[in-house]
């Protein structure tokens, strides 16, 4: 039996943690988590992981964001230095995404729709 | 519905070949949040997707140039009739099936009973035909079967 050792253990919290407790996120070979936004981003996303066509739809769009081949719709937000949206351009979910310099984008939440305009007016302070 | 303020979210990159997300503030306060393409982007959208038809969950405002004047026209017209089409766009994907069944279901019945009321016209009308019949047997049969119309009406 394989032995995990506490380093390991360590490096999951620390993952689990990034994606705000979201286990089933995927681990992406090009982009980073930092979901821990607070207690109003993490309902937000409560509410999409809710619904299970919408959660289906952010595994899809953060598989595709992470396949370089892929077409994904990523729009930079008005307002905002460096964040941008994946999204579909239906009513379902929007991820939001920060393009810092020198390093892999960061998924830092995701939420539904018509949840766009109080998830971002959140953000406002620390990304502009 | 009166519009109080129509805001972009995204950055337009080509005014002909994009597709955003507009919050529309209402006089009462709410904020509805729906999508807006053009017809070009759709199309091109189609292409990338190798598909001939736009995904069904792409429920979106169809315009073709995305300029100011042009959103505040879609937007209105999506306003009227206290909203339908503006709620629409903004709750379809927290519409319940069950809602849809419901008015399947609804259809259905009336569809029933459409076709029995048709053929209680049709019997009526057989039966009035009989020369045997004298016209109090007649009227009595013609009395039964607007009886059971009623019944079926009072559904």
């Amino acid at each position: 039996m394989e032995e995990i050792s506490d380093s390991e253990t360590e490096e999951d919290e620390c993952r689990l943690e990034s994606k705000a407790g979201f286990k089933e996120l995927p681990d992406g070979k090009n982009f980073l988590y930092n979901m821990d936004q607070g207690r109003g981003l993490k309902n937000q996303a409560k509410k999409v992981w809710k619904n299970p066509k919408a959660k289906q739809e952010v595994l899809r769009m953060l598989n595709r964001f992470d396949d370089e081949n892929a077409n994904i719709q990523e729009k930079p937000l008005k307002g905002f230095k460096n964040l941008t949206e994946l999204k579909n351009s239906g009513p379902g979910p929007r991820i939001l995404i920060y393009r810092g310099k020198n390093e892999p984008p960061t998924v830092i939440g995701f939420c539904m729709r018509n949840d766009l305009d109080a998830t971002l007016a959140k953000l406002k302070a620390k990304y502009t | 519905m009166l519009i109080r303020n129509i805001r972009i979210l995204d950055e337009i990159t080509d005014i002909e070949n994009d597709s955003i997300d507009v919050c529309v503030d209402s006089e009462d306060g709410y904020t509805f949040t729906v999508s807006i393409a053009t017809t070009k982007h759709l199309l091109q959208r189609m292409d990338e997707e190798k598909s001939n038809f736009s995904n069904p969950n792409e429920l979106i405002i169809v315009v073709r140039k995305l300029t100011q004047e042009i959103i505040t026209e879609a937007l209105e017209a999506y306003a009227e009739d206290n909203a339908f089409w503006l709620k629409l766009h903004e709750f379809a994907s927290e519409i319940d099936i069950s809602v849809f069944d419901e008015l399947q279901a609804k259809h259905v019945k009336e569809s029933i009973e459409f076709n029995l009321l048709s053929g209680l016209d049709d019997l009526e009308k057989e039966i009035n035909k009989f020369d045997k019949l004298n016209n109090a047997q007649k009227s009595n049969l013609a009395a039964k079967i607007e009886k059971l119309a009623q019944l079926l009406d009072s559904q």
